[in-house]
């Protein structure tokens, strides 16, 4: 008999704190997040993460309508899905549990 | 479509999936615009200008992030020859970047004192990136099954090292030679640790000083000066590309088929040779106002591309054909 093993969901620090952000306000865009992380997220880099976090399924977006006055592409907005506030939670407990634990 | 990324999204619409293009490139280009636009009906010229730097800045960085992860899941499920040959462009890579920095770090260590000279170690980063790129794909290319997997993991590297080239030249090359300038004064002036202030020249200047110095001079009706300085300030956006321009025409080179290693070196070389030479002659020209600035900065990348552009289509009729 095969056991198949289930991916176990991670959080990496930045995924974090884009979760964090995302629970605490309202859907936000990429440079509106590298603003509200007080340049703790970078621009460059930003955009990776969230769309590495869509594809694990912790973040949604949408795009927002088009300025028609001032042109341009529509920006894409994000929030976080169900299985992103779960994790977050889990992972946040996780830590306040280990953290002491191994600072010791 | 309006602002900055209008012309950039279409190119990059041919090469990237249409996923990549949703998720990756039009969030970075959409946010850019806004700031942009944003910047410029309040009137603010400079800050629409950093914006469009920073902007494109972030996509390349987003885009050369997103290659290497994307290159490395690649490879990680890729065939042996292809982790074999990717090891060994990797190889060559270090080797020729490595040989790069003797070269041109070598003779002036000899004449510095070695507090000096580590000042000395990132001006010659942005000739061995290349050098090292050309040599690295040229030597990992090499072989009757090259993959156009494999072949796409060099141009993700290219772009890599595109990107540490123009962290070198926007930041890393202003603050060390500045820090050089500075320290040798002080060495002269037998007044270590008291202050000395040096007026930057076009090399320490960051990105946003020489776009204040171009309009001070602007103002001024210094117009060859400005014209010199917007040269370089094109450039230090142009340069970088140079890792990525040669490594296209390597990629090019070696879809004709195997060839001889000594053969495919006397090409790397001759390609280095050959862009140094080009960008030397436009610098020349765009510093005489004979070709516009943006043009001589940015005609040896694009010279390089077509003629890559070329060779791959000649290669891939001369397959079909066979």
């Amino acid at each position: 008999m095969t056991v198949r093993r289930r991916r176990v969901p991670t959080l990496s620090e930045k995924e974090t704190l884009i979760l964090t952000l995302l629970i605490r306000g309202r859907e936000m865009y990429g440079l509106e997040l590298v603003a509200a992380s007080k340049r703790r997220l970078k621009r460059g880099t930003v955009y990776v993460t969230l769309g590495r976090m869509e594809e694990k399924g912790y973040i949604t977006s949408r795009l927002e309508a088009p300025r028609s006055e001032a042109g341009g592409l529509p920006r894409r907005l994000y929030q976080p899905t169900a299985l992103g506030r779960r994790v977050l939670t889990v992972w946040t407990d996780a830590a306040r549990v280990l953290v002491p634990e191994f600072s010791r | 479509m309006t602002g900055p990324g209008s012309l950039l999204r279409p190119m990059c619409a041919r090469f990237c999936s249409s996923r990549t293009l949703e998720r990756l490139i039009d969030p970075v280009l959409s946010d850019l615009q806004t700031e942009y636009l944003d910047a410029r009906s309040r009137g603010e010229v400079w800050r629409s200008r950093w914006v469009r730097a920073a902007g494109y800045t972030a996509l390349f960085r987003a885009v050369a992030m997103y290659g290497c992860e994307h290159a490395l899941r690649t490879l990680s499920d890729s065939s042996a020859d292809d982790r074999r040959s990717f090891q060994r462009m990797l190889g060559f890579l270090s080797v020729g970047i490595a040989a790069m920095m003797l070269l041109f770090v070598v003779p002036p260590l000899r004449h510095l004192p070695a507090d000096l000279a580590v000042y000395v170690i990132p001006q010659a980063l942005p000739l061995a990136i290349p050098l090292g790129v050309t040599f690295g794909i040229l030597g990992g290319l090499v072989g009757d099954n090259v993959s156009n997997r494999l072949r796409g993991a060099a141009l993700v590297l290219a772009l890599a090292c595109s990107a540490a080239s123009f962290a070198t030249m926007a930041w890393m090359i202003p603050v060390t030679s500045q820090a050089f300038r500075v320290a040798a004064a002080q060495r002269v002036h037998q007044s270590r640790g008291a202050d000395v202030h040096l007026t930057k020249g076009a090399v320490e200047m960051t990105l946003s000083e020489l776009g204040q110095k171009i309009d001070s001079l602007t103002h001024a009706g210094l117009a060859r000066s400005a014209r010199n300085l917007t040269l370089t300030y094109y450039t230090r956006f142009a340069l970088p590309f140079a890792s990525l321009a040669l490594a296209l025409f390597a990629v090019a080179i070696t879809s004709r088929g195997p060839g001889r290693r000594w053969i495919l070196a006397a090409a790397a070389c001759g390609a280095f040779l050959a862009y140094y030479f080009l960008l030397a002659a436009t610098n020349i020209l765009g510093r005489e106002g004979m070709l516009p600035v943006i043009v001589a900065a940015w005609l040896p990348n694009f010279v390089f591309v077509m003629a890559s552009a070329v060779w791959l289509i000649a290669a891939r009729e001369r397959i079909r054909q066979a």
